[in-house]
């Protein structure tokens, strides 16, 4: 079994999901009867098709038909933590400086950017956004945390 | 007459100046994200949501049902002109569509495709405006095994007809059902899955999940390849077809409408498959099937057609029965219940303006699209020029802040993180996004009207098999999920064979 084939993963990940669900259900939801259903009757059904799902996945896999880019892991971490990055900082600092934190961290993700070219992008989407939700759309929040300069 | 005071009805509604103004900004819009590769409707609605939820349910759907049909149109332009597909549905177009590109009558492959498209679109919308009430009528009578067998039917066709094994469709689609159960069970009042955060009591939040599979998974992906592809266009020289083009496109436009009519009902059906079955249909009735491949203009008017009547049939089930056939649909089911409109048949009755002014947004919705398509294709090609550098870091802050605005909880946007990392590896390991997506907005609806069921024939299962609608579609979901699981088989004895061979 080759374990780098992406049916062998996701057949496991199914399994493990599927089971880690189950066993959770079983823990801590009332099962009750086909009759009377408690909240764990149908997770619990879910887990069981998918554990079922997980086998079927296993035993049919193949082998890749071609080769995969490798994961961009700089671009996954610095994408992926733009949205935490700007949720910590919405409240606390304000929606400006999050939306400049967040975009500066995708233009970072991109390798082949100018430094010019990446600070006029930050800015750019930063107005733009600002323009549009907050003047436009007109959510409540404010662009710099008055406590700041308070 | 009841059709003609529906049609008036929403006609009143679609020629409001908001309605109007909305649904140019909903087609440009989606002409612009066709033309651009890289970003799809489904991301695009999706992001969009919050902001519509400032606006009135009947606005808010007229915009987004305009991204969708204004994205057939705009990917069909890059198909033909670059040979870049910029929609899955275009894929098919760029065969001959580039071909007559090179050969000087990019023009001509323009106008029929957008001719034909607006056909297309006019028919399909009369074929919605008459099927649609007759067919809620028929649902108002379903009960809770009926809807279930429904909904099981629904996310198992949505499965065979996706890309990829069925099998790990099934699989997404299940891990979309678990994820949709999160929060407090609407029959015990019992909270589960939720990990004591407050916030998921009352589920997870839809807006995050999807803007993260569909928005920031597909800045992920995007990111793995080079990010300078140049892309160079033809010249276009005259929009005019000629007497023989257009003479040689009439058929091909009406059977493509008539395939998408049809094909985009079904669940998993839509635009892409029908602009498919299109292609072969037409090389197979063609005099000059030799042509196909270098340049026939039927290869062009069929599947334009197909894909957009399509588009707008895939509105039918959704507005009827309140069942996605795709994941676009999907999106606009969880825009309504985020509205606070119950999807079902009973949408036409209790909302006869959203549904109707709907159904007439679109037929203008298509006739806006010919005119932005044609005299300003210079201008959408030029778009073409800009770089996925800059656009990506605009997705990104669009998703964030779209995310956080729909609620004001920073949460969701942690929620938003998860769902695009996570989005991204299910499209590393081969499942699509699409099954995902449709289990998690029909989970809860499909546990609700399993235990309704239950509790109504006391735990008789076989309640889903003595009544006569519901035996029937959980026949055809039986045979389907059958049909999953046989031609694998026989693919995996014939190796086996093929191994003892040798």
């Amino acid at each position: 079994m080759n374990w780098k084939s992406q049916d062998v993963r996701a057949g496991l990940l199914f399994l493990v999901v599927g089971i880690y669900f189950g066993a959770a259900t079983l823990m801590q939801l009332e099962l009750g009867s086909l009759e009377q259903m408690g909240a764990g009757y149908f997770p619990l059904m879910l887990s069981i098709i998918l554990v079922a799902l997980g086998v079927g996945v296993l035993l049919q896999a193949k082998p890749d038909e071609f080769e995969h880019a490798p994961v961009n892991w700089r671009a996954l971490l610095l994408i992926g933590g733009a949205p935490i990055a700007f949720g910590l900082s919405v409240r606390s600092l304000g929606l400006l400086p999050a939306l400049l934190i967040s975009v500066a961290m995708a233009v970072l993700a991109s390798r082949r950017m100018g430094r010019f070219e990446g600070v006029a992008i930050i800015v750019g989407v930063t107005v733009f956004c600002v323009v549009v939700f907050k003047f436009g759309v007109g959510i409540p929040y404010p662009l710099i945390n008055p406590k700041l300069y308070s | 007459m009841e059709l003609f005071d529906g049609l008036l009805l929403g006609f009143q509604v679609a020629i409001s100046p908001t309605s109007l103004l909305l649904c140019l900004l909903g087609v440009t819009l989606g002409t612009l994200i066709g033309v651009l590769p890289g970003i799809g409707p489904a991301a695009t609605i999706a992001m969009l949501l919050p902001i519509t939820l400032a606006l009135n349910p009947i606005s808010a759907l007229i915009m987004l049902a305009g991204i969708y049909y204004g994205a057939q149109y705009g990917g069909s332009i890059t198909a033909i002109l670059v040979n870049l597909p910029g929609e899955p549905s275009s894929a098919v177009t760029a065969i001959d569509g580039y071909q007559m590109a090179k050969q000087g009558r990019a023009g001509a492959a323009l106008s029929i495709s957008a001719i034909g498209s607006f056909v297309a679109g006019t028919i399909a919308t009369m074929v919605l405006a008459v099927a649609s009430p007759a067919l809620s009528q028929i649902a108002l009578q379903f009960g809770a095994p009926e809807y279930f067998s429904l909904t099981l039917l629904g996310i198992l066709m949505v499965v065979v007809l996706s890309q990829g094994s069925a099998l790990k469709g099934l699989g997404v689609a299940v891990l979309g059902l678990m994820l949709g159960l999160v929060g407090t069970d609407v029959f015990t009042a019992e909270t589960r899955f939720t990990y004591d955060i407050d916030e998921f009591r009352s589920g997870v939040d839809f807006i995050a999940v999807t803007i993260g599979v569909f928005g920031v998974a597909e800045v992920l992906r995007n990111l793995e390849g080079s990010e300078n592809i140049r892309r160079s266009s033809h010249k276009i020289s005259s929009l005019m077809p000629t007497r023989e083009d257009l003479r040689r496109s009439v058929g091909p436009i009406l059977r493509g409408t008539a395939l998408g009519s049809v094909l985009g009902v079904l669940p998993g059906g839509g635009a892409f498959l029908s602009s498919f079955a299109s292609y072969v249909i037409e090389k197979k009735v063609s005099k000059h099937p030799e042509e196909f491949g270098h340049g026939a203009i039927e290869g062009v008017a069929g599947p334009e057609s197909a894909n957009n009547a399509g588009a707008q049939a895939s509105f039918i089930p959704m507005l009827t029965l309140g069942i996605p056939s795709n994941a676009v649909m999907a999106l606009m089911i969880g825009a309504m219940i985020v509205q606070g409109i119950q999807p079902g048949p009973r949408v036409i009755v209790t909302q006869p303006d959203l549904f109707w002014g709907l159904i007439a947004s679109m037929w203008i919705g298509n006739a806006m699209l010919v005119i932005l398509n044609l005299p300003l294709v210079g201008a959408w090609v030029a778009l073409l020029r800009i770089p996925y550098a800059v656009l990506f870091p605009g997705i990104l802050a669009f998703c964030c802040i779209g995310t956080f605005s729909a609620n004001g909880l920073e949460i969701e946007l942690y929620v938003l993180a998860v769902a695009g990392v996570g989005g991204y590896f299910l499209t590393r390991l081969g499942c699509s996004p699409a099954p995902f997506l449709l289990g998690f907005v029909l989970g809860p609806m499909l546990e609700e009207h399993f235990r309704r069921a239950m509790l109504i024939a006391q735990g008789n299962a076989g309640v889903f098999f003595t009544r006569p609608i519901s035996a029937v579609l959980m026949i055809i979901a039986i045979g389907l999920a059958a049909s999953m699981f046989i031609p694998s088989l026989l693919a995996t004895r014939k190796r086996v064979f093929a191994d003892a061979d040798e």
